[in-house]
């Protein structure tokens, strides 16, 4: 206990660590590193999605999700439908009959569709006396 | 230095790396176990620490750019292994690394692989009880007998500061010893 008190690591006898390494442990250790040691083969990939990809792909639906109403908020305010476009496409549509769109015109329509044809006798005469092509047009 | 560059050509060679790296297991498994076991004091966890030494030693060895020597380089890889491992396993436990090694000192007189006597675990607890960089320096100097100058490679300070490192832990160990 004295020796303690004065204790001085110069003084004393060196001190061992006291650390034992298990005999023959150093026979096999270069072969047990060896084999693990990584191989240059080519890296493979795998054709599943990882965790992260799924994890992304998620994401970016979500985000889709979002953008997509409020996209439609901003770009189209009015509900109406361009009447050019209306014409065009029911012009275009060749399985709609005029019997078909007939039907859908009630009395009123009819009435804005009509025309006063208020042309006198004589201007038809007149008209027709200066057309060459009458006869063409009796035939048709 | 021109040994040592046409060694390490050898072992980036990928005809020649094989036989290269079991002359360099060969070299330094001692004084690298040595050098672990001092930081994490059982042979098992020696054990893992130095495989996984080795093993980076290889896959890092095409980034050696010989600015240090080949064995400073590989003493430094070892130390950082040896440290991350304590932490590591002091984390997983919930408990400071100092803690840990304290129990693992405590337990010492059970290990088969140590053969040491009251003043050695003494020794120990006092080591544990100094700041990280002393512990180091002083078990290099101590234990290891490495030359201050391959120290200063190894942990980057300057052969000055080693020395006052040193004597500041010498001072602290022998208080240790003297009050407990």
């Amino acid at each position: 206990m004295d020796i303690m008190k004065t204790f001085k690591l110069a003084n004393e006898p060196k001190i061992k660590s006291g650390f034992i390494i298990p005999e023959s442990y150093f026979d096999h250790f270069s072969e047990t590193v060896m084999q693990q040691l990584p191989n240059e083969d080519p890296k493979v990939i795998s054709l599943f999605l990882s965790r992260k990809s799924w994890i992304y792909a998620a994401a970016a639906l979500i985000g889709l999700g979002l953008i997509i109403p409020i996209y439609n908020g901003f770009g189209n305010h009015s509900s109406e439908i361009d009447e050019v476009i209306l014409e065009n496409y029911i012009a275009n549509k060749s399985d709609i009959s005029d019997t078909d769109l007939a039907s859908l015109l009630d009395e009123e329509d009819i009435q804005k569709m009509s025309i006063d044809l208020s042309i006198e006798d004589k201007s038809i005469e007149n008209e027709l006396s200066i057309n060459s092509n009458l006869e063409q047009y009796i035939i048709n | 230095m021109q040994e040592e560059k046409e060694f390490i050509k050898e072992l980036l060679n990928p005809k020649t790396q094989n036989q290269a790296f079991q002359k360099l297991l060969k070299e330094y498994q001692k004084p690298l176990y040595n050098h672990i076991r001092t930081i994490v004091f059982n042979h098992d966890d020696t054990d893992d620490v130095l495989q996984n030494t080795f093993v980076k030693v290889f896959q890092y060895l095409n980034k050696f750019k010989g600015e240090s020597r080949l064995f400073s380089w590989m003493y430094r890889i070892a130390t950082n292994e040896a440290l991350t491992f304590l932490n590591q396993k002091a984390k997983i436990n919930g408990v400071t690394s100092e803690t840990l090694q304290n129990k693992t000192i405590d337990n010492l007189k059970a290990d088969v692989y140590f053969d040491g006597n009251e003043i050695q675990i003494k020794l120990q607890k006092a080591i544990v009880s100094l700041p990280e960089k002393q512990q180091l320096v002083f078990k290099m100097k101590y234990f290891e007998e490495l030359k201050y100058e391959e120290i200063s490679e190894i942990l980057g300070t300057s052969v000055g500061a080693l020395k006052a490192s040193y004597h500041h832990a010498v001072k602290k160990i022998e208080t240790f010893v003297k009050t407990n």
